[in-house]
């Protein structure tokens, strides 16, 4: 009871229906409140059914393995807006930091190798001149992200419109450096991170990139749960004005939101460009809205405070499976992208009758 | 009175997950008769109110409105059977016009449907001139101080010429003044015929207005008496299940000065004030609402910009420029609105109390450590005798009695020198008041100094070792303990003329 009163002399058979009406209360409100993780598992749970039954591919263990191949990128970008949105923004850059990002490393890169190839420097350059290209890559998608962070918490742009002017300027720049070239040049390191394998035998050959987006999650999720610094993104996201009256800066923080979005965004394009074999300055723009549906799919609340690291792994697989799974019924082409679309839908409607149900049920 | 009565509930019973909120509650009230709907937080007042005005649904038991079966669906199914309600959380759309609010879908149309500003407005302006407050129809909601929406809010339902009336604590925000008016109104409802229930926690209120009192615990009706047989120890005996005795604070050792403020002037109203709190001292400040009260602690913690003056902790000037600046000199401040600024309703009762505090419980990792956070969350919700299921229960789920509790422990726990709490007993029942002015008293004897705004008198003079009366910004008045009364309080409140519409 939360009444805070004194017990009351009550007669037995009360006590006993009131035990047992408590205990049956207790399950179903233990449901609720776990509504917004449930719902988003539930739909994952009937998509891996519905299609391991429709089609005889789909529950291969290369194709499981394909899956969790082609949402590792997403996984990448996606934990980073994760933390965005947990603080109550939006990050609408991403898809354009990413692109920039890739290109600028695989242009540092060539220029290095065409400088020391006219030195006549050996081979020792591959290595460290990758890795100098890849540093600097990060470097400057995390400039972008403090320029976010900058006009959104200094300035007082809300993020929306911050992030949106950032994501043409990247988008511009990418364009205007590439004049529409592709670049071939690429660090081995992100060849290796974003193309190749580790193992032989073919169903247990593992694509590097796997382990890559697991590494994101897993750092994602120790952060915003066990750290310091997570707990203030929840506030901020729960409660603004609370967090700062007890003496957190809370603009810090969503200005570290935001660069680590960003940061995360550059490392997820230039796995892309190490996937693809070259970078451009174009083809990556269903990103955003890919990471941030996958991100909601899972559970994660648009307005900040609720949600986690969890919630996205469980909305990237959601995506992953949806978007493998049409392909494996050969679908039309045509058909594939709007039956995508109904289905999001659907389970986005499911998650907030979910939420409704459970704050039906408080007070 | 032996009349027909305009609503009867029979039997009325809500479950909600884990509460059982109403059992087979009873309630009737009569054509022209103000009831006084009374228990602690938690005792399933609001719940009955909900019911009635359409936003739960009862799991068992029946509504009649005169004389006929009816099952509100929805706050405007209750609206068109005559049911006006004003809920404790205000309902007002901020950046809408107080007329807006007022005639919200049903505005006084001209041709071709455009909206007839010039007649709302004025329409507004009667009815508030009723209530005794002259605020302007088209100024905007967001604009207005707490109490004067509280108004709007009044002036809302009783727009809607409703027969039955639910006033879920109209009175929490107002003045004095404002509440004079506002029982003026609710005589005229009621030679009107129309039915009021008035909830609210100030039982000289009740007696001053109420015809007869519903009383409730742990969502049972305990009985129901008229006013001028019930005394004010019945009705907290039958509230409380007990006695309570309104605690006075003990003479505590007056120290050094832990808060000095020099002629502190601000661009949000306050105006050369001079203000000293020792340890061990509670200093009451006391006024009007939108005196500047609430303002100067927002000066004091670095939550809006100094003009002039100067702040000195322990002796030392200091530059305060946020409120985590506050907080790293030793100042703690319980909000007035405890839900909006105070706490994180969606987090635990262990997250909320921490939360001021983490750098301590963290790791070289900056990683929290969940034991030590857990111990500390435990000390306080013994040492304050917060009533939780355990640390892990989400504070949303508590009553306002402990949920300011966990806001005092979160303060506690960052051990500060300087206390400040504002309205602290805001919206929280006898039991639980006496209970938190008790801790005030043991905190400053432990040689905290505090500094206590309150809009209620009583608990200014019990409490306060001085009493600093502010008015428009500035200190109009300082009494000691001894010396203070209602009258040269109330006096000094009111030095300037006070516009009761304008926040700053």
């Amino acid at each position: 009871m939360l009444t805070g009163s004194k017990k009351e002399t009550i007669t037995m058979s009360e006590t006993l229906t009131a035990t047992q009406s408590e205990t049956r209360g207790d399950l179903a409100n233990w449901l609720r409140q776990r509504a917004r993780d449930l719902a988003p598992f539930l739909t994952l749970m009937v998509l891996l059914i519905f299609f391991s039954v429709t089609t005889d591919s789909f529950l291969r263990l290369v194709n499981l393995r394909n899956i969790l191949a082609q949402v590792s990128t997403l996984a990448v970008v996606s934990t980073g807006i994760t933390f965005v949105l947990l603080c109550g923004e939006i990050d609408l850059s991403i898809a354009a930091v990413a692109t920039m990002t890739g290109v600028v490393a695989a242009a540092l890169f060539g220029e290095g190798l065409r400088i020391s190839e006219s030195l006549y420097i050996g081979g020792g350059w591959e290595f460290a001149g990758g890795l100098f290209a890849v540093l600097v890559g990060g470097v400057f998608a995390a400039a972008l992200g403090l320029l976010n962070g900058w006009s959104t918490t200094r300035i007082g742009l809300p993020s929306f419109m911050a992030t949106l002017a950032v994501m043409q300027i990247a988008t511009g720049l990418g364009q205007y450096f590439t004049k529409g070239q592709i670049v071939y040049t690429l660090a081995p390191m992100l060849s290796f991170l974003g193309g190749e394998y580790i193992g032989e035998a073919e169903p247990f050959r593992l694509p590097v990139v796997i382990l890559v987006g697991a590494s994101a999650l897993i750092i994602g999720h120790f952060v915003l749960t066990y750290t310091k610094f997570g707990r203030y993104v929840y506030m901020t996201g729960s409660n603004r004005e609370a967090a700062r009256l007890s003496g957190i800066n809370t603009q810090r923080i969503v200005a570290a939101c935001l660069t680590i979005s960003a940061f995360s965004a550059g490392v997820a394009g230039m796995l892309n460009t190490g996937r693809l074999g070259s970078a451009q300055g174009y083809g990556l723009e269903d990103m955003l809205l890919d990471s941030i549906s996958a991100v909601v799919l899972g559970g994660t609340s648009l307005f900040g405070g609720e949600g986690g690291v969890k919630n996205t792994l469980v909305g990237l697989l959601i995506f992953g499976v949806l978007s493998n799974g049409l392909n494996q019924l050969q679908l039309d082409i045509y058909v594939r992208l709007w039956v995508r679309g109904i289905i999001l839908l659907i389970a986005l409607i499911i998650n907030i009758y979910a939420l409704r149900l459970r704050d039906r049920g408080a007070q | 009175m032996n009349k027909e009565p305009l609503l009867r509930m029979t039997g009325i019973t809500k479950h909600f997950p884990g509460v059982q909120a109403l059992s087979n509650v009873d309630f009737e009230i009569y054509p022209g008769e103000i009831l006084g709907f009374l228990g602690e937080n938690g005792a399933g007042k609001s719940t009955l109110i909900k019911i009635l005005s359409g936003i739960h649904a009862q799991d068992q038991g029946t509504i009649w409105l005169n004389g006929q079966e009816i099952h509100p669906r929805s706050p405007h199914d209750a609206q068109n059977l005559g049911i006006s309600t004003i809920h404790q959380e205000l309902a007002l759309a901020p950046n809408l016009t107080v007329a807006e609010n007022i005639f919200l879908n049903r505005e006084p149309r001209l041709a071709l449907g455009r909206v007839d500003f010039a007649r709302m407005n004025r329409a507004a302006e009667e009815l508030l001139h009723d209530l005794g407050t002259d605020i302007p129809g088209n100024k905007r909601i967001s604009h207005l101080t707490v109490a004067a929406q509280q108004m709007v809010e009044i002036a809302k339902a009783v727009s809607h010429s409703a027969n039955l009336i639910l006033m879920d604590e109209p009175t929490s925000a107002l003045s004095a003044r404002e509440v004079d008016a506002l029982f003026a109104l609710m005589r005229r409802l009621k030679e009107r015929g129309v039915g009021v229930v008035f909830i609210s926690h100030r039982l000289d209120e009740v007696r001053q207005i109420v015809d007869r009192v519903i009383v409730m615990r742990d969502g049972q009706r305990v009985g129901s008496l008229p006013i001028a047989e019930a005394s004010e120890e019945q009705i907290i005996r039958m509230m409380v299940g007990r006695n309570v005795t309104v605690a006075a604070k003990a003479d505590a050792a007056v120290g050094e000065p832990v808060l000095e403020v020099r002629n502190l002037s601000g661009y949000n109203g306050v105006e050369q004030v001079d203000l000293t709190v020792r340890k061990g001292e509670i200093v009451g400040i006391s006024g009007l609402v939108g005196a500047g009260r609430t303002e100067l602690v927002r000066l004091i913690c670095g939550v809006d910009r100094l003009r002039t003056g100067e702040v000195r902790i322990d002796g030392k000037p200091v530059k305060i420029q946020s409120p985590a600046d506050a907080v790293a000199h030793g100042i703690g401040w319980v909000p007035e609105d405890r839900k909006l600024h105070g706490l994180i309703l969606g987090m635990s009762v262990q997250e909320n109390s921490s939360m001021a505090i983490l750098p301590r419980l963290s790791n070289w990792l900056a990683m929290i450590r969940p034991q030590k956070e857990r111990a500390i969350a435990e000390h306080y919700v013994k040492a304050l005798d917060i009533v939780t299921p355990s640390v892990s229960q989400t504070v949303r789920n508590l009553s306002g009695g402990n949920q300011q509790k966990v806001v005092l422990a979160k303060w506690l726990s960052s051990t500060p020198q300087l206390l400040i709490v504002d309205e602290p007993t805001r919206g929280i029942d006898v039991g639980a008041k006496s209970e938190i002015h008790r801790l005030l008293a043991e905190l400053a004897q432990q040689g905290i100094a505090i500094l206590m705004i309150s809009s209620e008198l009583p608990e200014i003079l019990a409490m306060s070792d001085r009493i600093v009366v502010m008015c428009q910004g500035r200190v109009t008045g300082e009494f000691t303990h001894a010396s203070a009364t209602e009258e040269k309080i109330l006096t000094a409140a009111t030095q300037f003329l006070t516009i009761a519409n304008s926040p700053n």
